[in-house]
């Protein structure tokens, strides 16, 4: 059956994709944030990555050091604020991929730990 | 001095005065695109109807030489006038004034026009052009914008407020148009955001544009902080009257009655449904075949696109539409549709406009996306809204309507007064397929040819539970009615519940989840 529509304005004439709802799939339109979602990535616990942008101020320890769960492993300067970020599990301090004042944005890998 | 010099004496000082910050200033305006903070105001309310008041007013800030420096009307314009012959207050803020930068007198005239427009009930219009705060004056500025944002607070719900971003407007200054009902932007001239992009660049070294991180169409299409997106500023006072013919005054006033009008004949509603069920359809499409002159006032059109929410006129009065959109995204709820209608749900009910739903959703948007960003806590708010609305709220099922989806979208449960159906409406747990598979699982598995089997499963589960029968045979839809049928019967179920008077039981409010 023919729709009998004319001249209704807002019709978007992009041709449609699909989206599955409970098994079943549906022709539509994307919005742009729903194109440009992130896929999900668990987060590795042994990869240690900055939580807020800032300046690496002083770094503590060296390569291959052994560590304790929670000890310092350098200052990230940001918001006006020295924090210090820590080491979650124990384990070996593999490599450092930052040096003394370098600025990282959020996100960086800072270290790994093995 | 006889009277008539001084006369003249006062015409003098008006004059300078109204100038604001000089010729040049003015000049340099309106090279950015932009109108001055008067022509705003004349352009927007009825002709020779503005009364300005507080024009003499001057800043009383003595350090850092501010004593030398003299600041017409301290940067803003304050008054009342008439749109469609109805009284309002406005404020317009004077970026050729110190950029419009806020100090306490300038505060003072806000929360002066704020304050009358709160005691006379008449709706108020912000104009927001401004440097932010002035720094000069210290912490005179932070109180004065505190004094402002607790006056939006008090007056929430009691007359309709509107912001216009026509220049800067950052910092704190921003948290008054985001408390206000309707926040209106002009492309390539609105900026608002809490931080600059030199305070980003400084502190986070991220390096953004103004215009990317808080410009006209970052807010009306990805943080859903404006409401309506102009190209030019005449087209937003256009905007700014078209969105006040439908709100009430205050909320104990009834919105511009006009004369009732048939919906446009070009729009035939029968015929707007695809025969396929997983075909999507343009729901204004239905909307404007059933409103007056098929006259559709859309708000937040660019965000959040698988909702549409937005103002008609049903047999002469205001009504408010919230409806699933299945060209997007297939009208599912997710995290930013639940907010958009959940607002709007309550600025209707605040302002006694009548709801209605237009309901065809297949369910809730799935993805980790969703879940991570709260869509629990996003959901819940469309579901607090419809239940503790009390204008009359009437529901009509176009086509899906499956398990939490029917629930939310104003269900008899949610307390709605009418609940209508199409014959094409589909009220079920969930869809065919994913029902069948769940149900019949063990016929499915066990068959000869389960392929065959899961098919003649989900047509027996099609055919016994996807229509609006079951439903019907429960009392849970009032009515299933020809879509022909659709605003006669709206027009009748508005009608006969316009004396509605229930209350929620006693308390000081609830407490949403925001």
């Amino acid at each position: 059956m023919e729709n009998e529509i004319e001249n209704t304005g807002n019709v978007l004439d992009k041709p449609f994709k699909t989206l599955e709802i409970e098994e079943t799939v549906y022709n539509t339109h994307y919005t742009k944030k729903f194109e440009n979602r992130k896929p999900y990535k668990p987060a590795d616990p042994k990869m240690i990555l900055s939580y807020i942008p800032g300046t690496i101020l002083k770094i503590f320890v060296s390569e291959g050091k052994k560590m304790e769960a929670g000890e310092p492993i350098l200052i990230l300067e940001a918001m006006k604020m020295r924090n210090i970020v820590t080491i979650p599990v124990a384990g070996k301090l593999k490599k450092i991929f930052v040096k003394e004042g370098d600025t990282i944005p959020k996100n960086f890998l800072i270290a790994e730990v093995e | 001095m006889p009277i008539n010099k001084k006369i003249l004496d006062l015409k003098k000082r008006r004059e300078q005065v109204l100038l604001g910050g000089g010729e040049q200033a003015i000049q340099k305006q309106n090279a950015m695109g932009k109108l001055t903070a008067r022509e705003r105001i004349m352009a927007l309310v009825d002709k020779d109807s503005f009364n300005e008041y507080d024009l003499f007013v001057e800043h009383d800030a003595r350090d850092f030489d501010m004593e030398k420096k003299t600041l017409h009307g301290d940067g803003v314009i304050i008054g009342t006038g008439t749109i469609h012959g109805k009284p309002i207050c406005i404020f317009a803020q004077d970026f050729t004034v110190a950029g419009g930068s806020l100090g306490s007198m300038h505060a003072r005239k806000i929360t002066k026009i704020m304050d009358h427009s709160l005691k006379m009930r008449m709706p108020l219009i912000g104009i927001n052009d401004s440097g932010g705060a002035r720094i000069q004056e210290g912490v005179n500025s932070l109180a004065g914008y505190g004094e402002i944002f607790f006056r939006n607070t008090l007056a929430s719900g009691v007359i309709p407020q509107i912001s216009v971003i026509l220049g800067p407007c950052a910092g704190g200054a921003v948290y008054s148009p985001a408390l206000t009902d309707f926040v209106f932007v002009v492309d390539k001239i609105s900026k608002m955001f809490i931080t600059g992009p030199e305070v980003i660049k400084t502190v986070l070294g991220e390096e953004i544009s103004m215009e990317e991180l808080g410009g006209a169409r970052v807010h009306a299409e990805i943080t859903g902080n404006a409401h309506f997106f102009a190209l030019s500023e005449e087209e937003c006072f256009q905007q700014i009257k078209k969105l006040l013919t439908f709100l009430p005054w205050s909320n104990t006033e009834k919105p511009i009655a006009t004369p009732p009008k048939p919906p446009k004949k070009q729009y035939k509603i029968t015929n707007i449904i695809p025969e396929d069920a997983r075909q999507p359809y343009d729901v204004r499409d239905v909307i404007k075949s059933i409103v007056d002159d098929s006259d559709f006032l859309e708000v937040q059109e660019l965000w959040a696109a698988n909702m549409v929410i937005g103002f008609g006129k049903i047999n002469g009065g205001s009504v408010g539409f919230v409806c699933n959109q299945p060209l997007v995204l297939a009208g599912v709820l997710d995290v930013d549709s639940s907010d958009k209608a959940a607002r709007f749900i309550r600025f209707c009910d605040a302002f006694n406009v009548p709801i209605v739903t237009l309901v065809d959703l297949p369910g809730y948007l799935p993805g980790v996306d969703q879940e991570h960003a709260g869509v629990i806590r996003h959901g819940a708010k469309i579901l607090y809204s419809y239940s503790e609305a009390t204008v009359p709220k009437i529901t009509v099922i176009l086509r899906k309507a499956y398990g939490g989806g029917y629930i939310a979208m104003n269900s008899r449960h949610l307390r709605a007064d009418f609940v209508f159906a199409w014959p094409s409406a589909e009220i079920a747990v969930m869809g065919p397929e994913g029902a069948a598979n769940i149900i019949f699982k063990k016929e499915i598995t066990t068959a000869a040819d389960p392929e065959a089997m899961r098919k003649q499963k989900v047509e027996e589960y099609k055919e016994k539970f996807a229509n609006p029968y079951v439903a019907a045979a429960k009392g849970y839809i009032d009515s299933v009615i020809e879509p022909g049928e659709t605003r006669s019967m709206l027009i009748h179920a508005i009608d006969v519940s316009l004396r509605k008077d229930i209350s929620m039981p006693r308390k000081k409010h609830g407490i949403p989840p925001f």
